[in-house]
């Protein structure tokens, strides 16, 4: 540096200046001066700021900081009875606006940007990707929480699609960010909708299981409570209190995926075909009281349920009571059996009316079945046979029964939103009243009590409490605590239970069930076709149609029921329930591997191969199977009715919400 | 004086220049502390760290260069440059107002593509550089108010003026004070400085006053008074530059350890504002040891000042000292809360090439001014140089006054 461009004698580095002539009056040392005093000055207020207000800056610095997090705890999944996931959880986005980023420009320079464009610029590229959203409420709203709180961004959008977010998050709108969260979703979102329910933005049970086994879902959420940067990360060191996230325990549920989804493409069929109002099928496992499946029409899809109507919601299965009609019968003519007040010897005559008091009850359709048997009367579906069968019984005694097989009381089987149904107390029963009782007209159940009370005639006679809840997950991974299974309740002895099965078989062999035959498996149900009561009339022309029943007989694994309301066109239980029956059991016993019973000698069931006509079931399982919707060739079980792929859904999402802070 | 002795050549200033490396060394280390947090948040940066201090580095080398080469210039070789440079900085200022590239909402930088410079830079060398150059040629000017020092603030005020359209107040208040503080060094006197100052100030609360008490001139002007009362508004950043000094305490909470810095916190934790970051890592001994480097260059470059003979030499030491000291002194003002907010980069700490190349190139020329203390332009040579260089032009030649007024008397030695 010191080199100069000439080489005079008498220069150098340590050459001194001599005192020169001044060029400048001595205002010069004032100027020195007062800068001097200037610097001194600042000197003095950062002695002050650093120094004597060092604590308090501490302390304001790291309340601005301080904040105290939720961590939001992974609710639990929803499996089915193999643990095929039902509902589990994804990541979703919430849009968010921030109000200061909004406002102020960003440091980086962009010709011809100014804070307004800016501020336009976000919210037309929000309007772009959310076309029903209103900016102006929008940017009222960013306006007035700019004003205060710590962390003042506004929610754009919740629950959205993850890679629409990430979308968003790529367009870098000004002040707009994206914070992942979890939600809720169903792997196949019309699958079992009415049974599984849903949540609401937060991730509470609003409906179904959702909501009463929302306890055990929901898991305890975290706390962290520390020092944040702007970015919401907590600042390492500063961690005053972590609390990691309980999750939130798995629920296995009694459901089978495979004969629910049957179940509901069944049940579709016949709810279109027929045109009717609504249509209901119930799944048990007589044995257990298992809820196998369970849908009804009109249904909806819990991943879109915003698209549907509070009708389509209903789960018709629990919550409607209905007239059932000569379902019932089945339970009247159990009980005088049970009681011996008759016996399959037992004889009647139906004249096709009956005068009681000042009223005539009459058999369908004005016929009358003469001399029966008491299969006969089930078969026939006889009116004046089965009051015979109540008057023989007694009021208190029929009433008891009813009430030993489920009608009601509540099912207790964990479904949301359950009715007990109308059951009047007999003492205010008139002679009327208790033959209506006897063949189903003036009592109320739901679709699952019916079915409950078929299983306890398919179980020998034992009512086993439907149940939805097979057990408790751990986590994930974690074992399986069983539900508590609890005795069933002796209802009618085995015998008067296989004395009624037999009568039920001969529906389906030769009676009004004739739809209901299956080619490799024997069979039994009751039919009803009843007319609909509504606000104590009867409604002309309108039916429900049902099919109640059971296979295979000796000992049966599924009790089915089906009821279509108000069907157009053909309205007798077994012509418009009964295939529906049929279809679902055909898949149910086929997915339980039971030997095919129709066969005079089940050994020797594979002489028949090649028979046309016949395909019996030993023969089905020794030969490779045409692909079954369901079950892939290894009999491994397969989503058929998987919407997304499995992968898309986050098993073990705990997704950091950025609107947990409090 | 022989010839000989009057252009005697001596080392430039050591400690002007070991201070100058010393702020430019720790300025770019200081960049890239402040920076690398907020360059690895935000998008354009590419999530380089060094993004900033690279081009730093590049803005230093070039002001090095600068320096370097000004160093080399002849000082007075620069007074034909004077007039010249003031038009083209005055043209250029009203060129960026007619088309320039805005950045937060100000117009500012002209040029295409990469290459922009902010005129306003260029311009406050430009007129310390013609106020040297009149002032020493007619000294007498200072004494009259109107005719002289009133002429010269005109032309001030067309400059302040167009910069302060831009709008970029903190740069037009740096420049004026500059102008006061050349004007009063050359002898106005203190009373109309004084004066003017109040008339300034005064002036300045009118205009922010323009859009009434809710305009954001005046917000921003109250604000650092009370600046957590407006915290998510105009105070934001100033409560935060609190914070950071404040946090960091005597000693600092570490070099690196900063959490104003990060992305969100403070803004312009690299530009206008890094001396916070500085006092939150480095605490007090680290605030004031720049300014204890300030001090000493003020120090360094009022004394080349005082020595140099020549009246030019010596009026543009005092202006491009005066220049970098006022600009350090609003720049710490605004950031301690001190006074009322305005966007000054600090001298050689800052993050920017646009202020630290024409800074570097303004200590090159006061390093050339050390070292030549004697130079006198040769066609005066006079037995009595002192009295002569305060009331005689340079040329051509005048004769004395008969009268001399009465404040030349003071100015005298």
């Amino acid at each position: 540096m010191a080199a100069g461009t000439t080489s005079r004698s008498g220069r150098g580095r340590n050459a001194r200046v001599r005192s020169t002539g001044n060029a400048l009056p001595p205002h010069i040392v004032w100027v020195f001066g007062i800068v001097t005093l200037l610097y001194l000055a600042l000197a003095g207020r950062l002695v002050y700021l650093q120094v004597f207000q060092h604590e308090e800056f501490k302390q304001i610095a790291a309340e601005l900081r301080r904040r105290r997090h939720v961590l939001p705890a992974r609710r639990g999944l929803l499996l089915d009875r193999d643990g095929t996931l039902l509902v589990g959880n994804e990541r979703a986005g919430v849009i968010v606006l921030d109000p200061n980023l909004w406002y102020v420009a960003s440091s980086k320079a962009v010709e011809g940007d100014t804070p307004e464009a800016r501020r336009v610029r976000a919210l037309d590229g929000l309007a772009g990707f959310f076309p029903d959203l209103d900016v102006a409420t929008l940017a009222l709203k960013v306006a007035k929480r700019r004003a205060d709180g710590r962390f003042p961004a506004v929610d754009v959008r919740r629950q959205v699609d993850w890679p629409l977010a990430q979308k968003i998050q790529a367009a870098s709108l000004p002040g707009v960010g994206v914070l992942p969260e979890s939600r809720r979703a169903a792997v196949n979102g019309a699958l079992a909708a009415h049974v599984l329910g849903f949540t609401d933005l937060d991730g509470r049970g609003l409906d179904g299981l959702e909501k009463t086994l929302d306890a055990e879902l929901r898991g305890i959420p975290g706390v962290l409570e520390a020092e944040f940067d702007p970015q919401n990360r907590p600042i390492p060191g500063t961690v005053r209190r972590h609390e990691g996230a309980l999750p939130g325990k798995d629920v296995v549920l009694t459901l089978d995926a495979d004969v629910q989804h049957e179940a509901q493409e069944a049940l579709k069929v016949a709810y279109e075909t027929s045109k009717a109002e609504s249509a209901t099928v119930v799944v048990l496992d007589p044995r257990t009281g298992d809820i196998l499946a369970l849908a009804n029409y009109p249904t909806y899809d819990i991943n879109r349920r915003k698209d549907s109507t509070a009708a389509a919601r209903t789960n018709i299965a629990v919550t409607a009571p209905f007239e059932p009609g000569s379902t019932l019968k089945v339970i009247t003519v159990a009980a005088a059996l049970e009681e011996g007040k008759v016996s399959p010897d037992t004889y009647f005559y139906c004249s096709g009316a009956r005068g009681i008091g000042r009223r005539t009850i009459h058999c369908a359709h004005g016929t009358s079945h003469g001399r029966e048997s008491l299969l006969d009367v089930i078969k026939n579906s006889c009116n004046i046979a089965t009051a015979d069968c109540a008057f023989r019984l007694g009021k208190e005694r029929l009433w008891e029964y009813e009430r030993a097989f489920g009608f009601g009381e509540r099912t207790g089987s964990g479904l949301a939103g359950e009715s007990r149904g109308l059951l009047s107390k007999p003492d205010k029963w008139s002679d009327i009243q208790l033959s209506n009782v006897a063949f189903g007209q003036g009592i109320s159940v739901t679709p699952l009590q019916l079915a409950a009370a078929y299983a306890a005639i398919a179980n020998d006679g034992v009512w086993m409490r439907p149940r939805i809840v097979r057990g408790v997950r751990n986590g994930e991974g974690g074992v399986l605590r069983p539900a508590a299974s609890e005795p069933g309740r002796r209802v009618v002895s085995a015998e008067a239970a296989r004395e009624m099965r037999r009568m039920l078989q001969s529906v389906v062999d030769d009676g009004t069930g004739k739809a209901a035959q299956m080619e490799a498996y024997t069979a039994g149900g009751k039919t009803g076709t009843a007319q609909i009561a509504r606000g104590g009339r009867y409604v002309g022309g309108k039916y429900v149609a049902s099919f109640v029943g059971m296979a295979p007989m000796k000992d049966p694994k599924f009790v089915v029921l089906v009821s279509v309301t108000a069907p157009q066109g053909p309205y007798y239980g077994g012509v418009v329930a009964g295939p529906v029956f049929k279809r679902i059991l055909e898949k149910a016993l086929l997915g339980r591997r039971v030997p095919g019973d129709k066969a005079d000698v089940p050994g020797k069931a594979p002489r028949r191969r090649g028979r046309r006509g016949t395909r019996p079931i030993l023969d089905a399982l020794l030969t490779p199977r045409p692909p079954v919707p369901g079950v892939d060739q290894g009999g491994r079980r397969v989503r058929p009715w998987s919407l997304y792929g499995a992968e898309a859904i986050c098993y073990n999402e705990n997704a950091y919400g950025g609107t947990g802070a409090s | 004086m022989t010839e000989a002795a009057a252009q005697k050549k001596f080392a430039p200033d050591w400690w002007l220049f070991v201070v100058t490396l010393l702020l430019l060394g720790g300025g770019v280390v200081m960049v890239f502390n402040a920076s690398y947090a907020l360059a690895a948040e935000v998008k354009y940066t590419g999530g380089d760290p060094a993004y900033f201090v690279k081009r730093q580095a590049l803005w230093a080398a070039i002001g090095l260069a600068g320096m370097f080469l000004a160093q080399r210039v002849p000082y007075w070789k620069l007074k034909g440059w004077a007039v010249p440079s003031l038009l083209l900085a005055i043209t250029m200022l009203a060129a960026v107002l007619a088309m320039g590239h805005g950045a937060q909402g100000a117009q500012r930088w002209i040029g295409y593509g990469p290459v922009k410079i902010q005129p306003s830079e260029f311009a406050k060398l430009a007129l310390v550089l013609y106020l040297a150059k009149v002032l020493a040629a007619r000294p007498k000017l200072v004494q009259n108010l109107w005719g002289g020092v009133g002429m010269l603030l005109g032309v001030v005020m067309l400059v302040v003026v167009l910069i302060e359209l831009q709008p970029d107040l903190g740069t037009a208040v740096t420049l004026l004070l500059t102008a006061l503080l050349v004007l009063f060094a050359a002898g106005a006197r203190a009373r109309w400085m004084v004066t003017l100052l109040a008339v300034f100030a005064l002036g300045g609360v009118c205009l922010a006053l323009r859009h009434g008490t809710d305009g954001y001139r005046w917000k921003r002007m109250v604000t650092f008074i009370n600046p957590q009362a407006d915290y998510r508004g105009a105070g934001y950043q100033i409560t935060h530059s609190k914070i950071a000094l404040g946090t960091g305490g005597p000693f600092g909470v570490g070099l690196g350890e900063s959490r104003e810095k990060r992305l969100g916190n403070l803004p312009a934790q690299r530009t206008d504002f890094i001396f916070a970051i500085i006092g939150e890592e480095m605490g007090l001994l680290g605030t004031c040891s720049v300014l204890a480097l300030f001090v000493a260059l003020a120090a360094r470059g009022f004394h080349i000042a005082t020595r140099t003979r020549d009246p030019f030499g010596a009026l543009l030491a005092t202006g491009i000292t005066g220049m970098v000291s006022v600009q350090a002194i609003v720049n710490i003002g605004v950031v301690t809360a001190s006074i009322p907010a305005t966007g000054v980069p600090l001298p050689f700490l800052s993050y920017g090439g646009s202020s630290l190349v024409p800074t570097l190139i303004g200590m090159g020329i006061l390093l050339n001014i050390s070292q030549n203390p004697y130079y006198r332009e040769r066609k005066r040579r006079s037995a009595e140089p002192d009295i002569d260089l305060l009331d005689e032009a340079p040329a051509p030649p005048r004769k004395r006054p008969e009268k001399v007024p009465a404040g030349a008397g003071r100015s005298g030695r």
